[in-house]
């Protein structure tokens, strides 16, 4: 069981003679908070399945305490002290705290049978020793999303581990509540653990953690103590470049009005939101998770066309008031969106390349739902050519591609319909530095064949540096707008 | 290259064909009376009313639905329809009643189903036991005599010595396949199988489209109760016993996925001949028909473990991600 330290020596992993990782050496020790930091695909993640133990390195060695250590799995690494708490939860909302916490060892005796008293009381401990205020019995799922990500947490110790291991804990957090996580990570290097934080909010990482690793391509860039780093510095460091390039922003002249939010408000999610988008123009929504961006989207989606949440106010089309009751007839009025869930809202993820680029368009590629089959497979192969994605067949499943490809299948969807209003949410979450500025040269090349494009996004710098005009969201409700050329990311912030 | 040829062969759809064909050549070598013109006629025509009900069933699954309710449907369809023609109404009307009762029940399937979002299995369940309950109560138990000149041809008949069921048979899964290949109607079904939110989200009518699949279902169980009551000149309480699990069974072993997403009216189609094929046999071969659910129960796993294998889902972690 580990106790003071943790160290890597001389990690090398490869997969199909792709190095993932390169030489990668570091030491970890009690009491102290260590940022991981680098782009996607840098090698954080690989590194951290090594040291919990889903992946096993070529060569090198994981030393516990300055002894050498073997995980075959992460079951291996449990026993041995780490404890990972990934980005997506895995947490069962219809069982109370208390059994969350301990699912997997809910009994302490061999015949399974369970002392609920005895349960409850330790689960309080655990979340007074971190001083979480949460009631043992309460149902996971009716607690806010903050809490269930401290749960998470305290399941994680449950295990009596000595290091934990934290994937993006605040990115499904508004501010607020991501403070509340924050509070409880410092709480944990009060108590002597060793805290390995990953996240890609670049000013969170330098607030909380005491030294930072970063990565580039495989290979570890170095280690930095927190108070040395600026963002900017720290950026540069990540992206291993001046960052000028990250956002090929074109220009074109202002056209007429395409689009127009008059006071829309969903019930609950967002409140009064009024905007116009017009010809030539990208028009940027900032706003943190939780903003309401989402709903806004949706909103003109036809999502709430139903009035479930409730729904009011008037959006204006080709300065026509438009009505929009489902997807269906949002698609008809040709408004397209490559939504945040790419996944569950984007594709159909089991079907082929070829079905997905043609699903909004089969009405158009068919007449009395007989399907030109000609047609389509002209349609979808000009898409893939043109959006230049990467696939080896058509048939392909979409599940095959790259998080990058699939995005590109999702706005080939769109283009393919001929979509006049293309609002992109979170369109380059998850996907690789080069693939974000292929994407963002096609939304440019939107703009200038005509077509209206909203991005949305929760990376301010994003958000500001793709658009012409940017509205602010807080809470569901506009606290600012701005000209985007003419503001400095630091004054936005204030707004969030 | 050679293998990989060979690879998606066997993950392709043709590969049950091969199956069956194997075990056509096996059977016939094993009972050489298998293989004869009229026995393989007659295990057409028994194959028809069941397969016909399968490509119903097919495009239900496809949407990640069930219907437990297709052989009371037929039942009740039949012996409506034997009333009807006691009461005197020509062959084009009660035809005509027959499939506008086959919507009907396709239609009180999808309302629930797709509209009010009731689970298919409960409100297929009810549908089950609400109409092999009224087809006893109306029959009391005894068989209706069909006395109508002429509507025996459905069941008995022959065009160019081929039995008439087989040609329906025939025309349903061309049918069947058109409508799943080449109309946009097979590609919404497939994407609301796969992911109900994710067709929504790209303007498919779910709603609609679930409905669909019911109606579809509905009218192979018209086709069959049409077959099979014209067959036996009668209908009877017991029309279509067993008829939902003998279809579901020839979808499964066809390949389809019970999760939705996948629809293979050729493999239905095999799936169909297959437990007919083994069936014959085991009367040939004079076995105990009381095993014949037995055996079909074995197939049943043994398509299961197949297409697990095929998959690679037995040695593939599904919750590793």
């Amino acid at each position: 069981m580990i106790q003071e330290s943790l160290e890597l020596r001389g990690i090398c992993k490869s997969f199909g003679g792709i190095h993932a990782l390169q030489d990668i050496n570091f030491k970890m020790t009690a009491g102290r908070i260590y940022g991981l930091a680098g782009e996607n695909g840098a090698g954080k993640s690989t590194t951290m399945k090594i040291i919990n133990g889903a992946y096993q390195p070529d060569e090198g060695e994981i030393l516990l305490d300055g002894i050498p250590a073997h995980f075959a799995s992460p079951l291996d690494a449990q026993r041995a002290g780490i404890g990972m708490v990934y980005q997506e939860l895995n947490m069962l909302p219809d069982l109370n705290v208390a059994e969350n916490i301990f699912i997997s060892h809910l009994s302490d005796n061999r015949g399974g049978y369970i002392n609920w008293d005895r349960l409850h009381k330790r689960a309080h401990d655990l979340l007074r020793l971190l001083e979480i205020d949460v009631d043992t019995h309460a149902k996971l799922g009716n607690l806010r999303v903050a809490y269930q990500q401290l749960i998470a947490i305290v399941r994680a110790l449950s295990y009596d581990c000595k290091v934990i291991i934290l994937d993006e804990p605040t990115s499904a957090l508004t501010d607020k509540d991501g403070k509340q996580v924050i509070k409880t990570v410092r709480k944990l290097k009060e108590l002597g653990y060793i805290v390995i934080y990953i996240s890609h909010k670049l000013q969170e990482v330098l607030d909380v953690t005491d030294e930072i690793i970063v990565f580039r391509n495989g290979v570890k860039i170095g280690d930095y103590e927190t108070g040395t780093l600026t963002e900017p510095a720290l950026a540069e460091l990540i992206a291993g470049r001046k960052l000028e390039t990250k956002f090929p922003k074109k220009k074109f002249s202002r056209g007429e009005e395409l689009l127009r939010f008059e006071h829309v408000s969903v019930e609950g999610r967002v409140n009064d939101v009024s905007f116009s988008l017009h010809k030539g123009e990208i028009l940027g929504i900032a706003g943190l998770l939780g903003a309401g961006k989402t709903e806004v989207a949706k909103a003109l989606f036809g999502v709430f066309g139903r009035g479930h949440p409730k729904f009011s106010g008037d959006i204006y089309l080709h300065g026509k008031k438009l009505k929009c009751r489902s997807p269906g007839e949002a698609i008809r009025s040709k408004i397209g969106l490559v939504p945040e869930d790419r996944a569950q809202e984007g594709l159909i993820t089991s079907m082929s390349i070829y079905d997905n680029i043609l699903m909004v368009s089969l009405g158009k590629i068919s007449r009395f739902g007989w399907m030109n089959v000609k047609k389509g497979r002209k349609t979808a192969d000009e898409m893939v050519r043109k959006l230049e994605i990467k696939c080896g067949r058509i048939e392909q499943p979409v599940n095959d591609l790259s998080g990058g490809n699939q995005q590109k299948v999702v706005l080939a969807k769109w283009m393919a319909m001929g979509a006049e209003i293309i609002v992109f949410d979170e369109p380059t979450r998850g996907i690789d530095v080069g693939a974000k500025v292929a994407f963002y040269e096609l939304m440019n090349d939107l703009v200038e064949s005509g077509v209206g494009v909203i991005i949305m996004s929760s990376e301010l710098e994003e958000v500001k540096s793709m658009s012409d005009s940017l509205v602010v969201l807080r809470e569901g409700q506009i606290s600012a707008t701005f000209d985007s050329d003419q503001v400095q990311l630091p004054d936005i912030q204030e707004y969030l | 290259m050679k293998q990989q040829t060979l690879k998606k062969l066997i993950s392709s759809e043709v590969a049950i064909l091969l199956v069956l064909l194997l075990l056509c050549v096996v059977v016939s070598i094993i009972t050489p009376s298998f293989a004869t013109p009229t026995n393989i006629l007659n295990l057409l025509q028994r194959t028809a009313s069941t397969g016909v009900v399968a490509i119903g069933m097919t495009f239900v699954i496809a949407t990640s639905g069930i219907d437990l309710s297709v052989g009371g449907q037929v039942t009740l369809i039949g012996i409506l329809a034997a009333y009807a023609f006691e009461s005197g109404m020509s062959i084009p009307v009660v035809v005509l009643m027959i499939f506008a009762l086959g919507i009907a029940f396709g239609a009180f399937n999808g309302l629930f189903i797709a509209k009010l979002k009731f689970p298919a299995f409960m409100v297929t369940l009810s549908l089950q036991l609400i109409t092999y309950g009224f087809s006893l109560y109306l029959t009391t138990g005894r068989s209706i005599l069909i006395n109508c000149e002429g509507y025996d041809f459905w069941g008995l008949g022959r065009v160019a010595g081929i039995p008439v069921p087989i040609i329906i048979f025939i025309v349903v899964t061309v049918l069947g396949l058109v409508i799943m290949k080449k109309f946009t109607i097979g590609r919404k079904i497939l994407a609301v199988g796969s992911n109900e939110k994710g067709a929504w989200y790209a303007g498919i009518n779910v709603v609609k489209t679930t409905f669909i699949a019911y109606i579809i279902a509905g009218i192979t169980a018209s086709i069959t109760a049409i077959i099979l009551s014209s067959k036996l000149m009668s209908a009877t309480p017991t029309l279509g016993d067993n008829l939902e699990l003998d279809a579901i069974a020839a979808v499964v072993i066809g390949g389809t996925s019970l999760s939705g997403g996948s629809g293979f009216i050729i493999g239905t189609v095999a799936g169909s001949l297959i437990i007919e094929v083994i069936t014959n046999w085991m009367t040939l071969e004079s076995i105990d028909p009381f095993l014949r659910d037995v055996v079909k129960g074995a197939i049943i796993l043994l398509a299961l473990l197949i297409d697990n294998i095929r998959r690679g889902k037995l040695t593939k972690n599904d919750f590793a991600g």
